[in-house]
């Protein structure tokens, strides 16, 4: 519905908006939203020499998505993203909310403790898994002198490592809004629940957890989204067995040379994602929208 | 004889302070709780009653000491198997649920059938006023409304005390007073036990059944209102409940009913003895309210009057406050209801007086 005439300042402000709106416009379409059309187009093409292409449009790439063997790379990339993030749910929770219950000082020194990693290269940490894992690594010289095992675990090279890799690489991105947001609760819920009956266990199920659960969804997201679309963890840590999407896709343009391929499997990496995350935002506006 | 609503025997509670030395929040205090009285801890910010209270619902654990509910010791046991229940100071509603749905939670630990729940909870919405307001979120509820949602919360379980920590202390004046009426309405009306801490002493005393005026975690006196307001067992006391004139002196004469207090070693004052035991010599504290004197113009007065001049007047609606010098060093606050229209402007600063005080509005404390 629309008026007769805006007063002159209310264009002005907003003339000002489309200014202020402009660089980060201009950004975007050129670093964001013009390579991601150029990757839907490649997917549309033939493969042509030299990484190059053939001018003919075809669904032939997606149709080789489609194969068992792409498909099962595929499944196993959701598998082990989800399995790391409900890890991380599942290690995250008790820890932020253990830094929450200290005292200012031990809070600031534990969260530190939490964020010092991110001050190593990732590509180091992942290193050091190696040394952890492999044959005559950390962890299986001291199983084997304390007599645990006869001999010596194949822990490198295998899922359970790119499992261990990504949840030690993405666990601070689910402790941090945990924390954030359980820092913001009001425990006097906590001792009013309590005061009504509820024990330790129903406590937490029908006051704490609904009342975080905002946190937890932000740090899902925050750990599922880098986790499907991994590749220096697997590549590192999974070797030839445990292949991810991400892999695919950095053989395709790097070795393969086949970028079309390469692009169709871009495209339906963010399909992968962006269906899950836009279901979130979803519901939280429907549960947004019914409170008020 | 009825059994005691909550007993607490010498109980202490310390807390860890930060250069690791203990801090003394309950100094062993000792209170005894009848059934369905309402009955409030009374003291001043960080005396104990806060703590006191959290103890008897669970929160914390005595130190030292022993808590008694219905005579159950309670030593050990967790907020959630007691059957206390309390009113929070913020309310600490649940954001994410109903007012229906709040006031249910504590039902539906119980594991009560679905019917019985909602038709408690519909009884408890018109006990509190607040019929139409189940679907309603706490944050769309104004600060009474969620305060008495709380209260239906916390009744709704019928436990067998009730404690309330502050809670009129986030209302504007107008509803504060409305709401202590309220509540003691309510309090009669259901018979439960009600423990209520507060601050306020007009709220303690407009209220309560007896009050417990606390100080640095010590419970000073125990008494029903008019008690502690006409017999403050010291100084303290008097000076936190209403206001009071303190007069030191020297005892000079006594017989058996009465004494005479030398004021500032010039001013003869005749106090009625009523339990307290001096001889003369003793040095004394003399309490008088200030309600208690009557200010007239020289020559007026009849008896027990004593010469004065008025320093400031302050003008109170129902009554006019006044400050008198009796001598060099004493001063006492005097405050004459205002009777007729024209009583505030009788004696205006600079006028000299007589007040009046009968002997037996003045009180004798103990020689500190």
């Amino acid at each position: 519905m629309t008026t007769a005439t805006l007063p002159a300042s209310s264009t002005r402000s907003q003339a000002a908006l489309l200014v202020f709106l402009l660089p980060a416009t201009l950004w975007l379409s050129i670093f964001f939203l013009l390579p991601l059309g150029i990757v839907l187009l490649y997917s549309l093409l033939g493969q042509g020499g030299n990484a190059g292409v053939n001018w003919q449009f075809t669904l032939g790439n997606y149709q080789q998505l489609l194969t068992p063997v792409y498909l099962g790379i595929f499944w196993r990339s959701l598998g082990l993203a989800l399995l790391t993030t409900v890890i991380c749910v599942l290690v995250g929770y008790p820890l932020a909310f253990f830094i929450v219950r200290q005292s200012a000082t031990w809070r600031s020194l534990l969260l530190l403790l939490v964020i010092i990693p991110f001050w190593t290269n990732f590509l180091v940490r992942t290193y050091a898994w190696i040394i952890l894992l492999r044959q005559q690594g950390v962890i299986n010289t001291v199983l084997e002198s304390v007599r645990l095992v006869d001999a010596p675990l194949p822990l490198l090279f295998t899922p359970l490592a790119v499992t261990i890799g990504l949840v030690y690489g993405y666990l601070p991105f689910m402790v941090l809004p945990l924390y954030s947001t359980l820092e913001r609760f009001d425990f006097t819920l906590v001792e009013a629940a309590q005061d009504l009956g509820a024990n330790d266990l129903r406590t937490f199920s029908r006051v704490v957890l609904p009342l975080t659960s905002r946190g937890i969804v932000a740090g899902c997201l925050l750990v599922f989204i880098p986790s499907v679309g991994a590749f220096i963890t697997p590549d590192i840590l999974g070797g030839a067995k445990t292949v991810m999407v991400g892999n695919l896709i950095q053989n395709q343009f790097l070795k393969a040379l086949n970028w079309p391929l390469g692009s169709a499997l871009s495209m339906a990496l963010m399909a992968l994602i962006l269906i899950p995350v836009l279901a979130y935002f979803r519901v939280s506006e429907q549960q947004a929208g019914g409170r008020v | 004889m009825d059994k005691l609503a909550v007993e607490l025997v010498e109980v202490f509670k310390l807390f860890k302070g930060p250069g690791g030395t203990d801090a003394t929040a309950v100094n062993g205090i000792h209170l005894q709780i009848q059934d369905g009285e309402f009955f409030s801890l009374l003291g001043p910010s960080g005396c104990g009653k806060t703590t006191t209270l959290r103890m008897i619902a669970g929160f914390e654990q005595p130190s030292r000491g022993e808590i008694f509910i219905h005579g159950q010791p309670m030593a050990g046991r967790p907020p959630f198997h007691r059957s206390v229940n309390t009113v929070f100071q913020n309310y600490a509603l649940f954001p994410h649920l109903t007012v229906a749905q709040n006031i249910a939670f504590g039902l539906e630990m119980d594991n009560l059938p679905k019917a019985q729940v909602r038709r408690r909870v519909g009884d408890m919405l018109a006990l509190v006023r607040l019929e139409g307001k189940e679907n309603a979120y706490p944050r769309q509820l104004s600060g009474g409304q969620q305060q008495r949602v709380a209260l239906a919360r916390a009744l709704v379980k019928q436990p067998e005390v009730l404690l309330l920590d502050e809670p009129l202390g986030a209302l504007d004046l107008k509803l504060r007073k409305e709401m202590q009426i309220e509540l003691k309405h309510m309090q009669q009306q259901v018979g439960i036990t009600f423990v209520f801490v507060t601050h306020d002493q007009e709220e303690a005393l407009t209220m309560s059944d007896r009050i417990a005026v606390m100080h640095q975690g010590n419970v000073l006196q125990v008494g029903s209102p008019v008690d502690i307001y006409e017999r403050p067992a010291d100084a303290f006391v008097a000076g936190f409940i209403g206001e009071s004139n303190f007069l030191a002196g020297q005892v000079a004469e006594r017989n058996h009913q009465e004494a005479v207090v030398l004021v500032d070693n010039h001013l003869p004052i005749r106090v009625s003895l009523e339990d307290a035991l001096v001889n003369i010599g003793h040095a004394v504290t003399l309490v008088l309210r200030p309600e208690k004197a009557t200010l007239h113009s020289p020559g007026s007065c009849t008896e027990h009057c004593w010469a004065g001049t008025v320093e400031e007047t302050l003008y109170l609606g129902t009554d006019t406050r006044y400050v008198v010098r009796l001598t060099d060093k004493s001063r006492i606050v005097v405050r004459n209801q205002n009777l007729h229209a024209s009583d505030a402007q009788n004696f205006p600063p600079g006028s000299p007086v007589h007040v009046g005080v009968h002997p037996s509005a003045l009180r004798i404390l103990a020689a500190s």
